[in-house]
């Protein structure tokens, strides 16, 4: 009998998604499966743009959460429920951000999740995937919530341009342009930065 | 000086990067939080607010007949508030391996602060307690709401397999509770008492297994199958592990979900639709069914799931599940 493969790719439950949904409010068992079905990828979407298990784990939590106690007064659109639980992660994270902010100095913040919030794991999870990408994160940290949302609902939730566009709440074409626009600002916050550290590279010379 | 095209390969990379999977028992615990949360009652405090703000309707001709209703809606709130209230005072504090099997028959875990509804029983399995009201409640008590009153009740004995069942499995079976929450159990297959399902980082002693070598008589301990599927596993020579169930009406296929561990730690229950750690090991079995368990597979659990043609899922077996020596 052949064994099952490891892997983290979803095997599809044989279930309408918009019957789940709208069994969901009134049946525990339906909104199980709906979260069953999306865990996975909103953990991924948070990891990726946190770069740690732990927030992500948070985020997740306070998404699902969320998405239950409002999942009452979810209507159906095209997309499903996709874009719509994508949504509350994108402002779930988008507070999260914004507690942080709240916490200190940017600085100061970094400084402190340096110190105290990733593990070893992550910290080797992390020069795995490479310094490059945390220094987008880091970036992506000094855009504007809106653009922060359209990069992340883009780039990082594994979505399609429609359901992202729909995760964000506007048209494609609106979100095209946001998108477009969030682009260019994220390239000035990249330049700034580099320019920032080869001015203290020749001071430090 | 960075391109647009550079930071949009920087964003694919970013999108693209390997990310861990979620922890199990992360996973699993919010299931259950979320679960719990679904299944608690809306709180009193918010059904009186929502009778506090509730706008009002100047229809001042009408007067007379609306006092009336407000009266008589009065009354009936009032009253169904009276009950609420009794059963809002049923809450749950400082749990400690506690399971709650709601009137349903879903299975979820006692969290602090979770409000019991009528028919909710409540199981304290191996060390645990928790506090409802003034009663407190120690290992294996076992309690049900009544009324919004709590009913302490003698633990059910566990069930012992027939002898003669016993004789052909000649390993340690466990059965937990039917946790799929896609389609809870029927009423009148719900157990009485489920087996405490283990803390998926560390199991309760009560459900540790009994050595492999102890006689079948006495491994075979286990709760009453809730579900008609009635699922037995038995290990053949060598690792193979055979799986047995009964039909069930309006089945057109059989699902099987394992979870292994390669430690000493049991593995996560199975659940269905299978996500990792759960992994689905045949879509269409048949029973028997069997299967080898790879090399370094300290224990293993498998759970049966019954569909209908529509891919509907119909029902589920308890998980049952078996250790080998390292």
């Amino acid at each position: 009998v052949p064994l099952p493969r490891r892997t983290s790719s979803f095997i599809e439950d044989g279930f309408d998604e918009r019957e789940l949904v709208s069994r969901a409010a009134t049946d525990p068992g339906a909104f199980a499966t709906l979260y069953r079905r999306y865990v996975h990828r909103v953990h991924g979407y948070i990891y990726r743009r946190t770069g740690s298990r732990d927030v992500a784990e948070d985020v997740t939590s306070a998404t699902f959460e969320r998405a239950l106690r409002s999942i009452e007064g979810f209507e159906w659109r095209a997309g499903g429920f996709g874009p719509w639980i994508f949504r509350i992660a994108a402002n779930e994270l988008a507070d999260h951000h914004r507690r942080q902010a709240r916490a200190g100095s940017p600085r100061a913040h970094r400084a402190v999740h340096a110190l105290h919030s990733v593990t070893q794991e992550e910290i080797d999870e992390r020069s795995e995937v490479g310094a490059d990408l945390d220094a987008l994160r880091t970036a992506l940290d000094r855009l504007n919530p809106r653009y922060q949302r359209a990069l992340e609902l883009r780039y990082l939730a594994s979505l399609s341009h429609e359901d992202a566009a729909r995760a964000f709440g506007a048209s494609k074409a609106t979100f095209a342009v946001v998108v477009h626009r969030a682009t260019a600002a994220l390239r000035k916050v990249i330049d700034a930065h580099a320019r920032a550290a080869r001015i203290a590279e020749g001071r430090a010379r | 000086m960075t391109t647009k095209n550079d930071v949009r390969e920087g964003l694919r990379q970013l999108g693209g990067a390997d990310v861990p999977e979620p922890r199990a028992a992360f996973v699993e615990l919010l299931e259950e939080r979320l679960t719990a949360i679904a299944s608690t009652p809306p709180s009193v405090e918010n059904a009186a607010r929502a009778q506090v703000f509730r706008p009002r309707r100047p229809r001042l001709a009408l007067a007379p007949m609306l006092a009336a209703t407000i009266l008589v809606v009065a009354l009936v709130v009032g009253v169904a508030l009276d009950r609420n209230t009794a059963s809002a005072a049923l809450e749950l504090h400082a749990p400690v391996n506690v399971e709650v099997i709601l009137p349903d028959g879903r299975v979820v875990r006692g969290v602090d602060g979770m409000r019991l509804p009528d028919g909710a029983r409540l199981v304290i399995g191996s060390s645990g307690s928790v506090r409802v009201g003034e009663r407190l409640l120690r290992e294996g008590d076992v309690a049900v709401v009544v009324d919004g009153r709590l009913e302490v009740t003698e633990p059910s004995p566990p069930v012992t397999t027939d002898p003669r069942d016993a004789a052909t499995t000649t390993v340690p079976v466990r059965a937990g509770p039917p946790t799929n929450a896609a389609e809870a159990p029927q009423p009148t297959e719900a157990p009485d008492v489920p087996a405490p399902r283990p803390a998926p980082t560390e199991p309760p002693a009560t459900t540790a297994a009994p050595e492999p070598t102890r006689p079948p008589a006495t491994t075979t301990t286990t709760r009453a199958e809730p579900s008609s599927l009635d699922l037995q596993l038995t290990v053949l020579e060598g690792r193979n592990v055979k799986l047995t169930w009964r039909s069930i009406p309006g089945a057109t296929r059989y699902a099987i979900v394992r979870t292994t561990s390669e430690t000493d730690a049991a593995p996560a229950e199975p659940v269905y639709p299978a996500q990792p750690p759960s992994y689905l090991v045949a879509e269409n079995a048949t029973s028997p069914w069997s299967q080898p368990v790879p090399a370094g597979v300290r224990a293993v659990r498998y759970r049966v799931i019954a569909l209908d043609s529509t891919g509907r899922v119909i029902a589920t077996s308890r998980f049952v599940g078996t250790e080998f020596p390292a």
